[in-house]
C-alpha cells in the first residue's frame, strides 16, 4: 500500500508558479489599457503577487511576476506594500522583504534596492522617496540607484506625497500603540530641508493631494477613545479641517473623493462598511453611497479603491479574510456591479498603465541562458579594422544603440564576434547573477577567436585582452566600482600608460609622454577605423601594455601566446586556457585581492601592435560562460 | 495468573480498575526485590511480571490505543517525542524544522489544541496559547508514548482526562534494579548534525522495599545550522533558480532535570512525587522569504512543575486516586531584528491542579466512578488573566463475559475567567461520551465510540492585546469512530496486530482569526466549521527467526478528508483545510541479530495546501524521507555499552512541513551510552 502511494504520489518537478488567465467577460473601451494590482500576501507567506488587468481585452492575469522573472529566488517577496510607476518603470515596495523591486512595464525585473521595513514610495526630480518604518525617508537616484539622502521623519511613516514645492509624510506611530504619532513631516522639495511638522489627527495613514492644494488625510485614531476621521489640510493656508467620519481608503475622480470605511462593532462582532463620496470643492458628503446597497454585502473586507479616470468605473479590492484569494469588484459610475474577479491574497495597490508593452510572446518558456552574458554595460572600442563592422554601425547609432548591438552579439548563446579595436578599447559585461569564486577552480570563460599556429603551438593568432573584474560594491547594478585586474601569466609589473587616438581620415596615436604615430589601414577594410558613433575628435585610453613577440611562419604572422590569463589569447576549445580564476585578482599595487564573487567583467585590448599588414592587434569577444552556474 | 503480551507492549491487559494512565504511572517500577525469582537479564519481562503484581482481577477488553514503548521506542531514530509520534496513524506533526523548531501534534485534523498531552498521568498545560511543544520532550527517560483517540476505556480517570478529545500519554522510565543492586545508572552522549551535543545522565536508587528515587538530567545544545535548498524549474525543465543556504538563528540550549520518588507501600497502594524542570534559550529561525535569509527572534522558556499521584484500593471494590500539580512557566520572547518592531515580552503562567477520582464495583459487571478536578491558571507580566476551572465527571461501565463492554460518561465543565478589565465570566458546559466494544473471540475487538468535547479559548484567544475576543465560546468537537482491532499472539515465532478505524469528526465554532475594522487588524471569532472523514489503518508484525534473528515491521496509513464548510460564499468552501494531506503513512522495519540492530523508517506525507484555498499558489508537494539507524550493544561487566548511528533524510530531500520553513537535508546523529 505504501509502495503504491509512493509510486503514484511522488513529488513532481518544482515549477515556478505559473500565471493564470481568466476572461473578465466585460471589455472596457477608452482610457488606460488596464492596471497592475499588487496583492500584499499575508506576512511570512512570501505571497506578494502582481495581477495584470487588461481592461481593453477584458482579461485578468493572476500572479504574473514569477513567470516574468523565473530566476528571482523566492519570487516577488513578502508583503507588498506599494506599487507606483515612474516613467517606464514600476516600483514595488515589498515591506517584509525589505526591498524596492524595480521592473519595466512588462514586469521584467531591472533591479532591487534594499530598504529596511519600507512602506511607500513617491517620485520627484529623478529621485525616489521611500518611507521606512525606521523613521526615515530614503532617497535614491532612479538612474544610478544610489542613495542620495536620508530624511528623518516621525514615528513609523506611512504614505508620502510630493507637491510642487513640498514633501509630506504621514507619521503613524504604528509601533507605539497606544501612543500613536499625530504629525506630518514636511520637507522642502528642492533643498530636502525639514520644515516644521504639522499636527494632525491621531495615527495618520494615507495622504492624497488634490488639484486645489488640499491634502486629504486618513487618521485611524487610537482604537480606543479617539475615533478614526478624515482630515483635510489646506497646504496654502495651513488650515486643518476634520470630518467626523472614519475613512479607511480613498480615491479621487472628478473632484469627488471616493471613500470607503470599515468599522468594527464590538456588540455585533461584525464589520460595518460604508462607501461615501465627498466633493473636494464644496466639502459636502454625497447623500448616497456610491455602490448599490444590494451589492455591498458581497464585499467582506474592502482594502483598496481606485477609479478609472476615463470611464469613472470604481474598483474595490476585497481582502476577504486576509489568508485566501481576494476579489476585485468593478462598479459602474452609477453603482451597479459590472464584473468581479478573484485576485491574489490581499489585493491592495493599483497602478494604471496607459498601454501595456507587447510581451505576450514572452510568456513562452525560454531556454535558461543565465550561464551566459546577460548584459553589456559599456562598449568602447579603440580604432580598428573591424570597428563599425563588428558590430555594424548604421546612421543614427549612438553609444546606447551600439551597446545594445554589442549585447545582442555576445549575450546568451549568440556568440557573434565584436571587436575591441586596438590597444585600450574595452567592453564591460556581466551575468544575471554574481559569479562565484570557487577555490582552486577556473570561474568563468571568455570566448574569442584565437587559434594556434599549425607549425608551432606556442604561437598563434592571439590578440590578448587584459581582464578586470569588480563587485557591485554600491549595489547600483552599474560597473562603477573598483576594478581589479586578473593577473595573467605575464604578471603585472609594467606600469600604466595612456594612449590617445586622434580621429580623422588618418588616425594618429599619441602615447604619453613622447611617442606619436599613424594608424595604418589595410586594403581589406576601408571604412573609417574609429567609432563613427563617437562624435569627439579624440579618445584616450589608459591601461597596461602586454609584451608581444611576433614571428613569421608558414601560416603568416603569428604572435606568441601567453600561458594563461588573457581573453582571446588561446582557442575557445582550450577551456582551461581561455578561462579565468577570480582568485587572480590584484589591486593597483599588485597585491592579491580575495573576492568571493564578482558582478562585472571588463576586457581591454592589451597588445599594442598597429602597424603591420594584417591590421592592428585587437581583442575580439564572442561571449562568456559562468563555469559554476548550475553545477 | 494468566497474561499475554505482544513483544513490545507492556499493555494493560488486565482489568480496568486502574486507568491506562495509572497503569503506566503505577507500573513504574516494582523493584526486583519484590520478585527475586525473575531473571534480571530480561528487563522487559521483569517489568511485565512486576506489573502483574499491581494489577488485579478479570481480563478486560483490549485497549484501543497506539503505543510505542520499550525496545521499539529505543530502536526508533528519534531525538524527541515528536520524532517518534510521527509513526502513529491519524496524526500530523507541525514541524518548523531543526532541533529547536517547535513541533506540535494534530490528531485526526481536529487542531492541536484538541489533544491533551499527559506527563505521568497529569496534563501538561499552557493556558496562554494552548501549545504543547513535543520537541521539548526528550526520549531519554521515556518508556512509553501512547495515543488514545477519543475516550480511554477505563473507569478510574480524572475528570480532565475524560474531557480530552484525544490524549497523548508520556510515561517516564520505570526504574528497575538487578538483583542485589541498590543503584541503577545510565549516561549517554549524542552528537551530530546541527552542531548537536546532548549529554544525559540518570540514576535510580532503591531506598527500601518498594521505595525508590529517580534522578534524570540532560543538556542539549545545537547550533541549529543546516543546509537547505530552494530549487525551481521553468516549465520546460531548465533551472529557474537553485539556491542553497544555511539556516540561521536556529540554535538551542536546553537543560532538563527531573527528580522522582515512588513508593509502592502495599500490594494495592502507591504514591509518586515528581519534580520537573526545563529551561531553554533558542532562536526562532523564522520564515525564509525573498531577500530575508535570517530572522532575529529569541525565545526563553522555563517550565517547572511538581506533581504527585496517590492511589489505593479498599475492600477489593473501591478505588481512590488523587493527583496534584503545581506548574510555574516563564516565557520570554524578544524580537531583535532592528528593522522590525522591537518586541520584548515576558509571560509568567501558574497552574495549580487537584484531582480526586473514585470508582466502585457495584457488582462485578457494573462499575461507577465519580471524579472532580479543580484547576487554577494565571497569566502575568505582559498580559494578566486568571481562570478557575472545575470538572465533574460521572462515568459508568458494564461488561459481559469479556465479550461486550460499554462505557458512558458525562462531564460538566465550569469556567470562571477573570481579567483586570472584567469582574469575571462564568460558563458551564456538559459533554457526554459513549463507548461500546464487542469481542467475539479473544484478540478481535469491534468497537465504536461517540464523544463530545470542547476546546476552550486560550488566554491569547480571549485577551491578547487588540486581537483577543473575550466573548469567544469554546470550539465544539464531535467524534464518531468505528473500528476493528485484531491481535494475534503466539509464544513464538510470530505475532501481529491489525487495526482499522473509520471516523467522522465535526468541529463547530472553530476559533479563527478574522479581519476587524480598518487596516490590517484581526480578531478571534467562533467562525469555522470543519468536517473530517478519516480512515486510520495500521499493522505490525514481529518474527522470531532462527539464529537469534528478530524482524519486525510496522506500517500505518491515514486517509483524511478535512473540509471547511463554514460558508458557501467562501472561496475555500469544501476545500481541504491547510496542512492536512489526504494521504499519509509510514513504514518501520527493524532487523535485529543478538545485540546488533538495524532500523529503517519511511515517512510519507502527501500533497496538501498551505492555506484554506486548494489552488495552485497554495499547493505543497508531498514529502517522504528515509531514515536509517544502526546500533549495537556490548555487555562489558559491570556495564552495558551501547552505540548507535542515525542517518535521517537519507536521500536528502528538500521539503517543507510548514510553508517557508525549510527542513534539513541529510543529517546524522551518533549516540554512545553506558548503563550500569
Amino acid at each position: 500500500m505504501l509502495l503504491s502511494i509512493s509510486l503514484c504520489c511522488c513529488r513532481g518537478p518544482e515549477i515556478v508558479y505559473p500565471f493564470t488567465g481568466t476572461d473578465i467577460g466585460v471589455v472596457t473601451t477608452g482610457g488606460a489599457e488596464g492596471f497592475y494590482l499588487l496583492c500584499e500576501g499575508n506576512m511570512g507567506s512570501n505571497k506578494a503577487s502582481i495581477d495584470l488587468i487588461n481592461l481593453h481585452q477584458g482579461e485578468y492575469i493572476r500572479n504574473l511576476y514569477p513567470s516574468r522573472n523565473p530566476h528571482t529566488v523566492k519570487e516577488l517577496g513578502d508583503v507588498g506594500n506599494d506599487l507606483q510607476r515612474d516613467g517606464d518603470r514600476l516600483y514595488a515596495v515589498i515591506n517584509c522583504s525589505h526591498k524596492v523591486e524595480i521592473m519595466d512595464l512588462s514586469l521584467r525585473r531591472i533591479a532591487q534596492v534594499d530598504i529596511p521595513n519600507c512602506r511607500n514610495i513617491a517620485f520627484a526630480d529623478g529621485k525616489a522617496f521611500v518611507t521606512s518604518y525606521l523613521g526615515f525617508v530614503y532617497v535614491f537616484d532612479t538612474q544610478t540607484l544610489t542613495f542620495t539622502d536620508t530624511l528623518s521623519t516621525g514615528l513609523q511613516p506611512e504614505q508620502i506625497v510630493i507637491s510642487d514645492d513640498k514633501i509630506y509624510v504621514a507619521n503613524s506611530g504604528g509601533y507605539n500603540q497606544p501612543d500613536y504619532d499625530n504629525t506630518l513631516s514636511v520637507f522642502d522639495r528642492h533643498t530636502l530641508q525639514p520644515l516644521p511638522k504639522i499636527t494632525v489627527g491621531t495615527n495618520p495613514q494615507r495622504l492624497l493631494l488634490d488639484d486645489y492644494g488640499q491634502l486629504w488625510i486618513t487618521t485611524l485614531g487610537n482604537r480606543a477613545d479617539i475615533p478614526a476621521a478624515l482630515q483635510m489640510l489646506d497646504t496654502q493656508t495651513g488650515n486643518l479641517t476634520t470630518f467626523d467620519r472614519a475613512v479607511s481608503g480613498f480615491a479621487l475622480h472628478n473632484n469627488q473623493l471616493y471613500c470607503y470605511a470599515t468599522i468594527w462593532n464590538e456588540d455585533t462582532q461584525t464589520n460595518t462598511v460604508s462607501y461615501d463620496c465627498i466633493d473636494v470643492i464644496t466639502h459636502k458628503w454625497n447623500e448616497q453611497q456610491f455602490i448599490f446597497p444590494d451589492e455591498i454585502g458581497q464585499i467582506v473586507t474592502p482594502y483598496a479603491i481606485a477609479v478609472n479616470d476615463y470611464t469613472g468605473d470604481i474598483y474595490i479590492a476585497d481582502a476577504k479574510n486576509y489568508v485566501s484569494s481576494g476579489q476585485l469588484f468593478c462598479f459602474a459610475p452609477d453603482g451597479h456591479l459590472l464584473w468581479k474577479q478573484w485576485t491574489g491574497d490581499i489585493p491592495a495597490h493599483f497602478c494604471f498603465i496607459d498601454k501595456f508593452p507587447d510581451f505576450i510572446g514572452d510568456f513562452e518558456d525560454k531556454e535558461d541562458l543565465s550561464a551566459y552574458i546577460y548584459k553589456v554595460y559599456e562598449y568602447c572600442p579603440a580604432p580598428g579594422q573591424f570597428v563599425n563592422i563588428l558590430p555594424k554601425y548604421e546612421d543614427g547609432d549612438n553609444n546606447e544603440t551600439m551597446r545594445q548591438k554589442a549585447e545582442q552579439a555576445i549575450a546568451g548563446k549568440n556568440n557573434n564576434l565584436i571587436t575591441l579595436g586596438a590597444w585600450g578599447g574595452y567592453i564591460a559585461f556581466g551575468f544575471d547573477h554574481a559569479v562565484q569564486n570557487i577555490a582552486g577552480q577556473r570561474d568563468f570563460q571568455i570566448l574569442g577567436n584565437a587559434f594556434i599556429a599549425l607549425d608551432d603551438p606556442n604561437y598563434g593568432s592571439t590578440e590578448p585582452g587584459i581582464v578586470l573584474v569588480s563587485q557591485d560594491e554600491n549595489h547600483n547594478h552599474l560597473p562603477d566600482d573598483t576594478w581589479y585586474e586578473l593577473k595573467g601569466s605575464a604578471g603585472v609589473n609594467s606600469s600604466s600608460v595612456t594612449i590617445t587616438y586622434l580621429y580623422g581620415d588618418t588616425i594618429k596615436w599619441l602615447k604619453t609622454p613622447d611617442s606619436i604615430g599613424t594608424f595604418i589601414k589595410n586594403p581589406y577594410h576601408t571604412q573609417p577605423y574609429y567609432p563613427l558613433w563617437d562624435n569627439s575628435t579624440e579618445h584616450g585610453f589608459t591601461g597596461r601594455i602586454l609584451p608581444t613577440e611576433k614571428r613569421k611562419g608558414t601560416t603568416g604572422i603569428t604572435y606568441k601566446t601567453f600561458e594563461y590569463g588573457y581573453a582571446d589569447n588561446l582557442p575557445n576549445t582550450d577551456i582551461e586556457g581561455s578561462s579565468f580564476d577570480i582568485s587572480w585578482a590584484v589591486d593597483n599595487e599588485g597585491n592579491s585581492i580575495q573576492l568571493d564573487s564578482i558582478d562585472f567583467i571588463r576586457v581591454y585590448t592589451a597588445g599594442f601592435e598597429i602597424s603591420d599588414g594584417i591590421g592592428e592587434m585587437s581583442t575580439e569577444i564572442a561571449g562568456a560562460i559562468d563555469l559554476h552556474y548550475n553545477q | 495468573m494468566t497474561y499475554y503480551s505482544t513483544h513490545y507492549q507492556i499493555l494493560t491487559r488486565f482489568l480496568c480498575v486502574l486507568t491506562i494512565a495509572l497503569n503506566t504511572v503505577v507500573s513504574f517500577g516494582m523493584e526486583a526485590e519484590n520478585t527475586p525469582s525473575i531473571p534480571t537479564t530480561d528487563s522487559i519481562r521483569e517489568l511485565e511480571l512486576n506489573e502483574i503484581l499491581v494489577q488485579v482481577e478479570t481480563p478486560r477488553v483490549l485497549s484501543l490505543s497506539q503505543t510505542l514503548s520499550g525496545d521499539q521506542l529505543k530502536q526508533m531514530n528519534a531525538l524527541c517525542v515528536a520524532d517518534a509520534i510521527r509513526y502513529f496513524s491519524g496524526i500530523q506533526i507541525k514541524d518548523y524544522g531543526g532541533v529547536g523548531g517547535i513541533k506540535t501534534i494534530n490528531v485526526r485534523s481536529m487542531g492541536s489544541l484538541h489533544t491533551g498531552v499527559y506527563y505521568n498521568g497529569v496534563q501538561l498545560g499552557n493556558a496562554q496559547n494552548g501549545q504543547i511543544d513535543l520537541g521539548k520532550f526528550s526520549l531519554e527517560n521515556l518508556d512509553e508514548i501512547r495515543l488514545y483517540n477519543g475516550q480511554l476505556t477505563q473507569i478510574l480517570q480524572s475528570a480532565r482526562e475524560i474531557g480530552s478529545a484525544n490524549s497523548v500519554y508520556l510515561t517516564t522510565r520505570r526504574p528497575h534494579f538487578k538483583s542485589n543492586h541498590k543503584v541503577a545508572a545510565r549516561t549517554s552522549i549524542k552528537a551530530g548534525s546541527f552542531g548537536l551535543a546532548n549529554p544525559h545522565i540518570g540514576a535510580d536508587f532503591l531506598l527500601k522495599d518498594g521505595l525508590s528515587l529517580t534522578l534524570d538530567a540532560e543538556y542539549l545544545y545545537a547550533t541549529g545550522k543546516y543546509k537547505f535548498r530552494y530549487y525551481r524549474e521553468t516549465p520546460s525543465g531548465d533551472v529557474a533558480y537553485d539556491t542553497t543556504a544555511v539556516r540561521q538563528n536556529g540554535d538551542i540550549q536546553a537543560v532538563r532535570a527531573e527528580l522522582g520518588l515512588q513508593h509502592y507501600y502495599s500490594s494495592t497502594g502507591l504514591y509518586k512525587l515528581w519534580a520537573y524542570h526545563y529551561y531553554s534559550e533558542r532562536g526562532i529561525p523564522g520564515a525564509i522569504v525573498n531577500n530575508v535569509w535570517r530572522n532575529g527572534e529569541r525565545l526563553w522558556d522555563r517550565n517547572t512543575f511538581f506533581q504527585g499521584v496517590w492511589q489505593d484500593e479498599y475492600w477489593n471494590r473501591y478505588y481512590l486516586r488523587a493527583l496534584f500539580k503545581y506548574a510555574n512557566d516563564y516565557t520570554h520572547y524578544r524580537n531583535d531584528d532592528e528593522r522590525l518592531l522591537l518586541v520584548d515580552n515576558e509571560y509568567l503562567q501558574q497552574e495549580a491542579y487537584l484531582s480526586l477520582a473514585q470508582a466502585v464495583n457495584i457488582v462485578p459487571w457494573w462499575k461507577l466512578s465519580l471524579s472532580y478536578d479543580l484547576q487554577y491558571n494565571s497569566l502575568h507580566k505582559y498580559a494578566n488573566a486568571q481562570r478557575l476551572t472545575h470538572w465533574l465527571a460521572l462515568q459508568t461501565a458494564f461488561h459481559y463475559n469479556s465479550v461486550f463492554y460499554a462505557q458512558a460518561s458525562i462531564l460538566m465543565t465550569h469556567i470562571n475567567d477573570k481579567t483586570p478589565d472584567s469582574i469575571g465570566k462564568n460558563s458551564s458546559y456538559f459533554t457526554p461520551s459513549f463507548h461500546f466494544s464487542y469481542t467475539p473471540y479473544k484478540g478481535l475487538v469491534l468497537s465504536t465510540f461517540y464523544k463530545h468535547s470542547l476546546r476552550y479559548p486560550t488566554f491569547n484567544d480571549l485577551y491578547y492585546v487588540d486581537m483577543g475576543n473575550a466573548s469567544l465560546q469554546p470550539e465544539i468537537a464531535k467524534q464518531r469512530d468505528i473500528g476493528v482491532d485484531y491481535n494475534f499472539t503466539t509464544k513464538k515465532p510470530f505475532s501481529f496486530n491489525l487495526s482499522a478505524h473509520a471516523y467522522y469528526n465535526r468541529i463547530k465554532n472553530k476559533i479563527v482569526a478574522y479581519p476587524k475594522g480598518q487596516q490590517f487588524r484581526w480578531t478571534m471569532l467562533n467562525l469555522g466549521d470543519v468536517r473530517i472523514y478519516g480512515l486510520d489503518a495500521s499493522a505490525d508484525a514481529h518474527f522470531n527467526l532462527p539464529h537469534d534473528i528478530q524482524l519486525s515491521a510496522r506500517l500505518q496509513y491515514t486517509y483524511q478528508k478535512a473540509i471547511d464548510i463554514t460558508s458557501p460564499t467562501d472561496s475555500y468552501y469544501q476545500h481541504q483545510i491547510p496542512y492536512i494531506p489526504w494521504h499519509s503513512g509510514s513504514a518501520v522495519l527493524n532487523f535485529q541479530w543478538r545485540e546488533y540492530g538495524l532500523n529503517y523508517s519511511f515517512i510519507y506525507v502527501g500533497e496538501r495546501y498551505n492555506q484554506q484555498e486548494n489552488i495552485i499558489y497554495n499547493y505543497v508537494q508531498p514529502w517522504y524521507t528515509h531514515d536509517l539507524s544502526l546500533y549495537a550493544s556490548w555487555q562489558i561487566q559491570p556495564v552495558l555499552l551501547k552505540v548507535r548511528l542515525d542517518i535521517n533524510n537519507l536521500l536528502g530531500q528538500d521539503y517543507e512541513v510548514i510553508q517557508n520553513y525549510p527542513m534539513p537535508k541529510q543529517n546524522f546523529r551518533c549516540t554512545l551510552a553506558v548503563e550500569y
